[in-house]
Parts: C-alpha cells; sequence; structure tokens
C-alpha cells in the first residue's frame, strides 16, 4: 500500500514539475520568437534629468542565440552596433565615427545597452530560466505566477524571478527581478498585440526600483520568421 | 566665372544625391613650458554614401580644417630635446586646408567582400598600442579618435567558422607592396587571429632613407581568459630577427558602472635610453616611421558614467623606458543628444628630454556637433 502512495505522490509531483516546466518553456518561448527584426524606440528615463530617446534596429536569430542591434537616432551614435552571440556571453561592438569593431568582455553582458535598465542579457533567450532555477507554479485568477528560484548562485546575476503570465496566452505581463531578496527592478509588458501567430509586446516597460530610473522600448516595427543573409550575424561584417 | 558657378552647382548636386552625415568640431588646447601657448582648430566631417546599386557602395569623406593660435612649432614642441645634437625642426601648421579622407567602393558578393581606395583600415585587439597594425597609428592621448584612410585593396572572405582577409598596400617609393594577410576564429568565446605580412619598413638613418621589406608573424587574441575579466593580447615577430613587439591588456566594468582597464606595449628599437633619445630616433619618429618613440609603456584608466550624460575618468600614461608619464583627468559631458563636449587636464611628468616631460601643463576644451 505504502509502495503505491509512494509512486502516485513522486507521479503527481512529477505532473506538477513537468507542466511547471512546459509552461515556463513555452513562456521563454514566447518572449523571444526563434527570429523576428524590427525598429524599437527606446527611451530612458531619470528622475534627475531629462528623458534620453534612441532608435535602433534590431534583428535576432534566437534559435542561434544571436542579436544585433544597430542605432539609427541620435546622429551621434548612428551604424553604431552591438552584435550579441551566445545568448549575451559574446559581445561584439562596432563603432561608425572610428570605423572600429571591438570585441567586449563578457562583464560587459551585466551592462545596460546604451545606459539603459535592460542589459545585454535581458536581450537574449532566457534559456537558463529553465536550467539554473527551481521553478514553482501557482495559478491566481487570469495569471500564472511562476516563482523562480535560483540553484546555484554563481550561475545567473538574479537569485530569484517572479513571472506573471496569462493562463490563456502564456504571455507575461509581469517580470520580477531579485538579488539578495530585494526587488531591483521589474518589466512591465503592455499593449501585447498579435503580428500572424506571433504575440509581442508593443511597449516593454523595465523600472529600476533601486536607482528610480526606466526604460520604455517600444517597437515601432516587428516582423517575425524572417529569413536572414548567412552572413548579417558576423561581427567583420559590422561595418555598414 | 559662370564655369566655376556651374562646376559649383554640378559639385553640389553631385554631393545630394548622396547620404550624408557628418560633423562640426571645434578645439582648444593650451599648454605650458617655459611660456604658456594656446592653439586649435575648427573642424568639418562631411561623410557621403551612395549605395550605386545591389552589393556596390561608394563612400566619400571630406574634412576642412582651419587652425587658429600657435602655428609656428618647433622641434621642442613636439618631440624630446636632444642637447647634445642642438637638433632643430620647425614645422608650419596651415591656416586652411581640405583633403580627401575616405574615398573608395566596396562591393559585396555572397561572401565576399572587396574595398578598393582610400579607406579606413583599423585591426587589432589593443586600446591603445596595436603591434600588430603597421597600416595606421592611434594617437596615444587620444586612442578613440578617428585615424586618417589608407590606400588600400582590401579583399574579405567571410565562412561560417572563419574569415579571411587580405590587405595590399601601395607603397610611396612606388616600386613595392606591403601586403597583408589574417585568419581569424571564435573558439569558446575567444576570438582568435593569425597574421602573415610583408611590410617595407622606412628608416632615416645617417642622413639617408633606408628601405627594408621584412616578414612578420602576429597573432591576436580577445576574449576571456579569467572569470569575465575582458582580456586581450597582440604578439608580433619579425621573422630571421630579434625583434619583437606585444601588448596585453584587461579590462572590467563594474555593476555600478565603473570601468577599469590596463595595457602594456613593448616594442624593440634596438637603443638605450641614457639622457636623451639618439638623434636618428628623433628623425624617425618625426617621420612617423616609428610611433611611439620609447620602447616600453603602461596604461592605466578609470572612468564612471555618472549619467547619461556625464563621464568621468582618470588615465595615466607611462614611458617605462625614460620614466615620464602623464596625469589625465577628463569629463565628458553631453549637452544635447548631438553635442558633446570634452575637458582634460593633462600633468605631464619628465624632464625636456623625456617623451611626457615636453611640457608642465595642458588643458584641452573641445566640442562636437554632429548631424
Amino acid at each position: 500500500m505504502f509502495i503505491i502512495y509512494l509512486f502516485l505522490f513522486s507521479n503527481l509531483i512529477f505532473n506538477q514539475s513537468y507542466e511547471s516546466y512546459s509552461i515556463l518553456d513555452s513562456i521563454v518561448n514566447k518572449l523571444t520568437p526563434p527570429t523576428s527584426k524590427g525598429i524599437i524606440t527606446q527611451v530612458n528615463t531619470s528622475p534627475v534629468k531629462k528623458d534620453r530617446l534612441f532608435k535602433y534596429e534590431y534583428f535576432a536569430d534566437n534559435v542561434e542565440g544571436v542579436q544585433l542591434i544597430r542605432y539609427i537616432f541620435p546622429k551621434k551614435v548612428k551604424n553604431n552596433s552591438f552584435l550579441i552571440k551566445n545568448n549575451g556571453k559574446d559581445i561584439w561592438a562596432y563603432f561608425d565615427r572610428t570605423r572600429r569593431i571591438r570585441k567586449l568582455g563578457s562583464h560587459v553582458s551585466k551592462q545596460g545597452l546604451q545606459n539603459s535598465d535592460f542589459t545585454f542579457e535581458d536581450l537574449g533567450k532566457n534559456n537558463n530560466w529553465l536550467t539554473d532555477y527551481k521553478i514553482d507554479l501557482k495559478k491566481e485568477k487570469n495569471d500564472f505566477i511562476i516563482n523562480l528560484n535560483i540553484i546555484d548562485k554563481k550561475k545567473s546575476d538574479y537569485d530569484k524571478i517572479i513571472i506573471y503570465a496569462n493562463v490563456e496566452t502564456l504571455y507575461p505581463s509581469k517580470i520580477s527581478y531579485f538579488k539578495k531578496n530585494i526587488n531591483e527592478k521589474t518589466l512591465f509588458l503592455d499593449n501585447i498585440l498579435y503580428n500572424n501567430s506571433f504575440l509581442y509586446a508593443q511597449t516593454m516597460l523595465m523600472k529600476n526600483n533601486l536607482t528610480k530610473t526606466e526604460t520604455k522600448m517600444i517597437i515601432d516595427e516587428v516582423e517575425f520568421d524572417v529569413l536572414f543573409d548567412n552572413d548579417i550575424f558576423n561581427e567583420n561584417k559590422l561595418q555598414k | 566665372m559662370i564655369n566655376g558657378l556651374k562646376s559649383l552647382i554640378l559639385f553640389i548636386n553631385f554631393l545630394f544625391c548622396f547620404e550624408s552625415s557628418g560633423y562640426f568640431e571645434s578645439n582648444a588646447d593650451v599648454y605650458s613650458k617655459r611660456n604658456t601657448n594656446y592653439l586649435g582648430y575648427n573642424k568639418i566631417r562631411l561623410d557621403f554614401e551612395k549605395k550605386i546599386s545591389n552589393g556596390i557602395d561608394f563612400n566619400l569623406s571630406l574634412i576642412g580644417k582651419n587652425n587658429f593660435g600657435l602655428r609656428y612649432l618647433n622641434s621642442e614642441d613636439f618631440t624630446p630635446y636632444n642637447e647634445k645634437n642642438n637638433f632643430h625642426y620647425y614645422d608650419t601648421l596651415q591656416t586652411v586646408f581640405f583633403f580627401i579622407d575616405h574615398l573608395f567602393f566596396s562591393y559585396n558578393k555572397s561572401n565576399f567582400k572587396l574595398l578598393m581606395g582610400k579607406q579606413p583600415i583599423y585591426y587589432g585587439s589593443g586600446f591603445i598600442w596595436n603591434p600588430i597594425n603597421k597600416i595606421s597609428f592611434k594617437n596615444v592621448l587620444d586612442p578613440n579618435y578617428e585615424i586618417q584612410g589608407n590606400n588600400a585593396f582590401r579583399l574579405h572572405f567571410f565562412a561560417q567558422t572563419y574569415d579571411f582577409d587580405l590587405i595590399i598596400i601601395p607603397e610611396e617609393k612606388g616600386d613595392e607592396i606591403s601586403l597583408f594577410t589574417s585568419i581569424g576564429s571564435s573558439i569558446y568565446n575567444n576570438y582568435l587571429r593569425l597574421h602573415v605580412f610583408r611590410y617595407l619598413n622606412k628608416t632615416y638613418k645617417d642622413n639617408k632613407l633606408l628601405y627594408d621589406l621584412d616578414n612578420y608573424l602576429g597573432l591576436t587574441y580577445s576574449g576571456n581568459l579569467i572569470f569575465d575579466i575582458g582580456s586581450s593580447f597582440e604578439v608580433v615577430k619579425k621573422i630571421n630577427s630579434k625583434s619583437l613587439e606585444w601588448t596585453v591588456s584587461f579590462d572590467y566594468t563594474f555593476n555600478y558602472g565603473l570601468n577599469i582597464m590596463y595595457e602594456r606595449f613593448h616594442q624593440d628599437l634596438s637603443y638605450e635610453y641614457n639622457s636623451e633619445y639618439p638623434i636618428d630616433l628623433i628623425q624617425n619618429y618625426l617621420l612617423g616611421f616609428i610611433n611611439p618613440i620609447g620602447e616600453d609603456y603602461s596604461f592605466f584608466s578609470l572612468s564612471y558614467q555618472i549619467d547619461d550624460y556625464n563621464t568621468i575618468s582618470f588615465q595615466s600614461i607611462n614611458n617605462i623606458s625614460d620614466k615620464s608619464s602623464i596625469l589625465i583627468p577628463s569629463l565628458y559631458y553631453s549637452l544635447y543628444d548631438d553635442v558633446d563636449l570634452s575637458f582634460y587636464f593633462y600633468m605631464f611628468n619628465g624632464d625636456y628630454t623625456t617623451e611626457f616631460g615636453l611640457n608642465d601643463w595642458a588643458f584641452k576644451f573641445r566640442v562636437q556637433i554632429y548631424f
């Protein structure tokens, strides 16, 4: 009898953890579709300084784990580019004024993109959510609330992440990032739209709770299922 | 007069069919030696780009500059003083001048890219010193500044896991060319590049200009050797010679925005600094055949981005060979999206026979307006 209970219990636990894993996997895939390109407006807001506006072209192949960002505004940084490979571990920068291509150290992946609250790492596919965290899933009204707790603290900057995702669409509306149990920053995903069969948040707002700064990313144009040229993600071709 | 006007209209019409950008820059330097002097310039750069057909681009960059303040320089203003030979050399800065910085076309076809004409050529992993790059030298005091274009033929081949680069430079001697080849690949977030090249070395010795066609072998690396610390090195060996040049650098940015960088450079110039630099070495330095003048250098930088608009930094460059150094505190301020102001203060340490002891102190102010 005990063995039957043990079997049923372990089966229940396994099913729950499998369900949590597959829901999180769907969320990660919805946040970062296989291929996409678009134009994004970035607004950096600070409580003490005037807003700063940037505009860039964005190309992503999340199957290969590569993203390319090429600035189009302001003119000072026009054509400056960042090529992010291996999900943020490998960053190449191109500075158009000096025509230099430089490989940046991986410490830069923790830094904000053009001083924003989005780090280079935030832009990549968060596959590490599935491998480096213990997943705890709850359901509350229309949302899944997924608590991710880090297993090995050396593996990620955040020791806890809480994701609020719609039960039907599995698209998140809010993601909170914690360091040492302090909610360092929160991402709000608004204006969720369909483009063909792909869901995307037209407005992403990252609020830094420590510095009180905010960065808003507004998707002006987007296209999914893009067929890229072989060499678009080649560091030697960053120079236009 | 009418023909001139017609030519001007045609030229303006020609330029306006291009995609254009550029910047205006005004720069003023004040330095103190025995007296306090000032000099500066106003500069405009116009970049034009035209896509002629699929894969073919044409690029033109024009620079106009006018100098003001001190325009008559003698060698003691910009080279270490040589007392024994009482060496003097005079130079005059032109009041107004224009030149073509870039004039080239590029052709992209499948995995090949071909560039021909006067073009920007940068490579190497070091921040200030790139011993692997014999084509263009950075300004030690301003390594992020643009470098003038070079006449070259360049062919780049890109494969899935590696790329191959060939650069041919016509030499002013007229009967030789310099030839640079390299192959690069990424291995586990680390980038390695092997260089093999043939370069026409120019040397001024005993009032004669000597040419030597030398072969070199080099290796560059950039990546993260330990933890997340950015690391890079360059090493170049002249074949059939003991000459070895290298650069090693490390950098790290802390989470709160403080960036720290260290770079060390060595080159073999076959001399020993003994209270002053040999006269031949100064001549070669003046002619641009060697850069820099010392054999061993170190660079240290601390910079902190306060916010979107302000960055402060402290940099120190040490010439280990002659024991001179400069400390450079600076402030970079972004007044508007496309307007930048920079302030630099230079504190020199060394006597007049050393590289960084030329002046006592200097101040630089620069404004850049992009359009």
